[in-house]
């Protein structure tokens, strides 16, 4: 007699049904049945009364093992069982799947920012790469990017910095979109920096059938592969999906079921002929199989610079091709050799643990094992830590808005309690800010004045979404600066300043630009030839005097140069200050025509300074006091980073080593020589 | 050295047969630690140092252990135990079922030899069962792995003295024997340097025929991934040879639906290794299952259930000191199969697979006594936690 029961796997997201391996045993753990349960998804069978252990094997690794009584009388109620509880919603799944596996531990925030990604992809046989196309976000202690691919070619992530070695992951050829995670890793630190990279496609059932496959879980993997193989030949262009039907066909292959595969690869085949991976899966079933046909295949399978397989199996299965082929006297040609050591020297980069074609190297054609780190002089990279929202991991904080609705509404209704508390949080900030930009104190407390007026004026406009309250001050500091600074023709302040404003990227939302770019261009008229004088003073003034040189370096690139401290921390922030040094005086010279200022010998004096040690070189004893750690190191290795104690605020540090710089300049002992350039 | 013959020694006693027309299973079995190139070797030069690895005292244990595995435990009624073929770096005394013997040194003119007779035998009947276990240094380069003999270093080619294993494993592929075993208990670390010899990277021992891929049912049983390391510990020995054999004891058993019996497949023994691997701690290793198989494959039949460790605890721990606990199976509830001491816990047993109701027993009335059900199948290890009322001194 047999009872019918239900069993049922909840597990998050509710939404989507994931296949999983069980099995009931019974009392002397006989297996009783196999059958796939998907999650979500309540599964109807019929067992004989008595005790019986459900055992299903996880994605993930994990075994859930589960009792049921199935009673001999009466109505059984469906057994509802629940799967591991994920750290994140949003994740569950990739936390069902294994991909959160390992103890979570935040990514070390100064090897974040300077972790950079970016996109290749190959055009008319040649390989490009491009930004990024989508954000990250993040989550816990993952970042998180989504985004579809055309089903046109190989799509690399690449991803390094200067801890972590440059490395490409293949991204599968899926119709829907990608989730890619980013998230710290203890395993394999040599191979990975660190950074571990996961990618997963919204089809599931592929999803499983991979990691089952990679725990070396054949019998799951079976029976998922089955539930692939079968949806292909039944329906092949109803969910034209060239990654499930690769990997299908991958599975097929190691299990030698060369019939299927042979109808599944011909759906393939229409599908993504583009693939390499097609063309190796038939080689090898053909060659397995002695069929002669497989000569002119081995001109499908020559690489070239557009072709590399998606799957680490690819690989191996086409070093086995070649291999076999080089022993062959009678197919061994230079050609093949050359074929091989293409191969081999892929072999030797792959991470041979992902499933996934993970390989070091600078560029997809030139796979390079030692693992080389840095960061390229391209445009096309996505610094992890630059994104605003992905400023520490974990806890990234939001864009909170720094003052409440209620407050702004009082604002609104020109509320005097309302502004001394806007007043009281601010004037400080707006304060050193306004410091940070004028010549001289007096001007600051004027202009702070202006500011708050100005402020109240354009109340109106402040629009929580578009920034903080803290934005929108600075952004009319600024233009307070600016507006005084303008009839005075003070070019190197105007210029600075326009600089920020259409750089800074808290003020973008912020109209106004236009005019400011009108009024700029205005000041470089006819004397900007005595104001490049006036530039080229200060410069010898800044580099010839004792300045700290971390500090002389931040003034020169966001003062004489126009950066903002944001951009200084993210270009430069892992360079040592020889490197910095370099790059400024390079830049400068491109700033600055000849003869204006004796750039070599300041450059060279600079150099020497950064010779000695920071006890040697830096007298003021705030600074020596700060650093103890760096006293006796060479000051040109050191780096930026360094210098930035605290990694959350180096962009504040950097702004307050600029700072620094400008208030000695406009100290008494310089008054006199500034007095010429600041009216 | 040939440390078993069957048709020498005679067969093993605790090995069944299958009745018909049966194979045998024929191991051959390498554990190289002396290496006399390297540092701590007693050869007046050393291999250039990328490839000077040092001695390893876990190997020739490892193999030892394995060897004895196989003389004392395996049991294939459909491939019995044919020969066993061992040699060991140093050299070791191993006592068969007769004789004491001394396994060769894993010279590579000692493995040439040792390989050919492996073949030869293995290559008799289709039906036979090839075993190829190695302990010892290994390299990659691409993704050619190269197990290093004790002369390695030799030579100017330092790879001569290594078994090349993809080309092995080749050369096996036109031997008749249908199911090949493979067991590599070494690093697959990755060599820039050994990508330089990687022409001639290591001995293939055998001819490489004409093209055609591997079509027997040979998986390859690797202790790492490629890339990754191997451990050891000269008082435990290998990490991969101990779960291998904790799984073969019935870690990796599972039962057939159709025979009942305890049997270990390709599949289960796939399946656990990474599982037991694991309980080794830090650093990580990650053992892979490669080659072709289908998973289905009976390695070894248990002769009866495998014993797996259980853990049972009991809520609240002051429970503890004066709880005893008691495990009888659910087909046989009076029967107590076992107990522990009193006072004691958490309690770990090591107790047969099957289907059990433990229970917590107290002398005094503070705790009433409860039970609950555990399943303990392998892998394991199996918990349980049975949560203790209090009563009064009524004992309500």
């Amino acid at each position: 007699m047999s009872v019918p029961i239900s069993i049922r796997l909840e597990q998050p997201p509710s939404t989507v049904t994931v296949p999983v391996f069980a099995e009931l045993l019974d009392g002397d753990l006989c297996p009783v049945t196999l059958f796939e349960l998907y999650t979500n998804r309540t599964k109807e069978i019929e067992l004989a009364p008595g005790r019986y252990l459900l055992r299903a094997r996880l994605p993930s690794g994990e075994l859930l093992r589960k009792s049921i009584a199935v009673p001999s009388e009466g109505r059984v109620p469906p057994f509802v069982f629940h799967g591991p509880s994920p750290p994140n919603a949003d994740l569950s799944l990739q936390h069902f799947l294994g991909d959160l596996k390992g103890t979570p531990h935040p990514l070390p925030y100064r090897d974040l920012e300077s972790t950079w990604v970016r996109l290749w992809h190959c055009v008319n046989q040649k390989w490009e790469s491009t930004r990024w196309p989508a954000r990250f976000h993040g989550l816990g202690d993952v970042a998180v990017s989504e985004l579809s691919l055309p089903l046109d070619c190989v799509y690399f992530l690449q991803i390094g910095g200067p801890l972590v070695p440059h490395r490409f992951v293949a991204l599968p050829p899926s119709r829907e979109s990608l989730r890619i995670l980013i998230r710290a890793t203890r395993h394999q630190v040599g191979f990975t920096g660190g950074v571990a990279v996961r990618v997963t496609t919204a089809d599931a059932e592929a999803e499983v059938l991979m990691r089952y496959d990679a725990m070396g879980a054949t019998s799951p993997a079976a029976f998922v592969a089955e539930l692939l193989a079968t949806q292909l030949e039944e329906s092949p262009d109803s969910k034209a999906n060239p990654n499930r039907a690769l990997l299908a066909c991958y599975f097929l292959l190691k299990s030698r079921d060369y019939e299927r595969l042979d109808s599944c690869s011909i759906e393939l085949d229409k599908q993504a002929s583009w693939l390499l991976d097609a063309n190796i899966i038939k080689a090898t079933s053909d060659v397995a199989r002695g069929n002669s046909s497989a000569n002119w295949r081995l001109q499908d399978l020559v690489p070239s610079s557009s072709r590399v397989p998606i799957y680490t199996a690819g690989l191996r299965y086409l070093q086995d091709l070649l291999r076999e082929f080089r022993l062959d006297p009678r197919k061994h040609t230079a050609e093949l050799n050359l074929n091989f050591n293409w191969v081999a020297r892929y072999a030797n980069a792959v991470d041979w643990t992902e499933s996934r074609l993970t390989f070091l190297g600078t560029h997809p054609e030139q796979p390079d094992a030692r693992g080389p780190r840095g960061t390229p002089n391209d445009k096309d990279l996505l610094f992890l830590g630059t994104v605003n929202h992905l400023k520490s991991i974990p806890a990234w904080p939001s864009a909170n808005p720094d003052v409440s609705e209620d407050l702004i509404g009082r604002l609104h209704q020109r509320d005097p309690a309302a502004l001394d508390e806007m007043y009281r949080r601010y004037q400080r900030v707006l304060r050193g800010y306004l410091r940070g930009r004028c010549t001289s104190l007096s001007d600051a407390e004027d202009l702070l004045q202006t500011t708050w007026i100005l402020i109240l004026e354009n109340l109106d406009r402040f629009d929580p979404s578009k920034g903080n309250f803290a934005a929108f001050a600075k952004y009319w500091a600024s233009i307070t600066c600016k507006r005084h600074y303008d009839p005075r023709n003070v070019w190197l302040h105007a210029t600075v300043l326009f600089s920020q404003l259409t750089r800074e990227p808290d003020s973008e939302s912020f109209d106004q630009r236009e005019d400011l770019a009108e009024r700029a261009s205005k000041l470089r008229g006819s004397e900007q030839v005595e104001l490049r004088k006036s530039l080229a003073n200060i410069i010898r003034i800044v580099f010839e005097e004792s300045n700290p040189p971390h500090q002389v370096l931040a003034f020169g690139f966001c003062r004489l140069l126009g950066w903002t401290p944001k951009r200084f921390v993210d270009e430069l922030y892992f360079q040592t200050l020889r490197e910095v040094a370099e790059r400024l005086f390079a830049d400068l010279r491109q700033e600055l025509p000849e003869g204006n200022v004796p750039l070599s010998g300041l450059q060279a004096r600079f150099m020497n300074r950064l010779d000695g040690t920071l006890l040697e070189e830096v007298l003021d004893p705030a600074t020596r006091n700060r650093y103890p750690a760096l006293h006796l190191q060479e000051l040109a290795r050191t780096r930026i980073s360094e210098y930035c104690t605290e990694p959350d605020t180096s962009v504040r540090n950097v702004s307050h080593w600029v700072y620094s710089v400008t208030r000695r300049l406009t100290g008494k002992r310089f008054a006199k020589e500034l007095g010429r350039y600041y009216p | 050295m040939t440390v078993y013959d069957r048709e020498r020694d005679g067969p093993l006693d605790h090995g069944r047969e299958a009745i018909g027309n049966v194979g045998f299973t024929h191991a051959l079995v390498i554990g190289i630690g002396r290496y006399t190139y390297m540092t701590g070797g007693h050869a007046g030069r050393l291999v250039e140092s990328a490839f000077d690895f040092g001695q390893i005292v876990s190997s020739p244990v490892a193999a030892r252990e394995f060897a004895l595995w196989l003389l004392e435990e395996f049991n294939n009624p459909r491939a019995p135990l044919g020969s066993i073929e061992l040699l060991t770096s140093p050299e070791i005394t191993f006592q068969s079922l007769r004789d004491s013997y001394e396994a060769s040194a894993g010279t590579l003119e000692n493995v040439q030899e040792a390989f050919d007779k492996w073949f030869e035998r293995c290559h008799s009947n289709p039906a036979n069962v090839a075993v190829f276990y190695f302990s010892g240094h290994g390299v990659m380069a691409a993704l050619e792995h190269a197990l290093l003999l004790e002369n390695f270093g030799k030579w100017p080619n330092p790879f001569a003295h290594a078994i090349n294993f993809n080309h092995m494993h080749r050369v096996m592929g036109s031997c008749k024997a249908e199911t090949q075993l493979y067991f590599i208990d070494s690093c697959r670390e990755s060599s820039p340097d050994a990508y330089n010899y990687l022409d001639n990277f290591g001995q293939a021992l055998g001819k490489l025929g004409a093209m055609s891929m591997n079509c027997h049912e040979a998986p390859i049983f690797q202790a790492t991934a490629p890339g990754g390391e191997a451990y050891g510990s000269a008082s435990c020995g290998t990490r991969f040879t101990a779960a291998l054999l904790a799984c073969l004891r019935g870690r990796g058993a599972r039962r057939s639906a159709v025979t009942h019996e305890w049997v270990l497949t390709t599949s289960g023994l796939s399946e656990a290794l990474p599982l037991v691997i694991c309980e080794f701690g830090s650093p990580a290793q990650t053992p892979r299952t490669e080659g072709s198989h289908c998973g289905r494959i009976i390695i070894h039949v248990l002769p009866g259930p495998p014993e797996v460790e259980v853990c049972i605890s009991c809520s609240p721990e002051a429970a503890y000191k004066s709880g005893r606990f008691i495990m009888a199976p659910v087909s046989a509830p009076t029967h107590v199969a076992y107990a522990s001491e009193r006072g004691n816990g958490p309690w770990t047993v090591r107790a047969e697979a099957g289907h059990y109701i433990a229970t917590v027993e107290f002398e005094t009335t503070e705790f009433a006594s409860s039970y609950c059900e555990i399943w303990v199948d392998p892998p394991g290890p199996s918990a349980a936690l049975i949560q203790v009322p209090r009563q009064d001194a009524k004992g309500t």
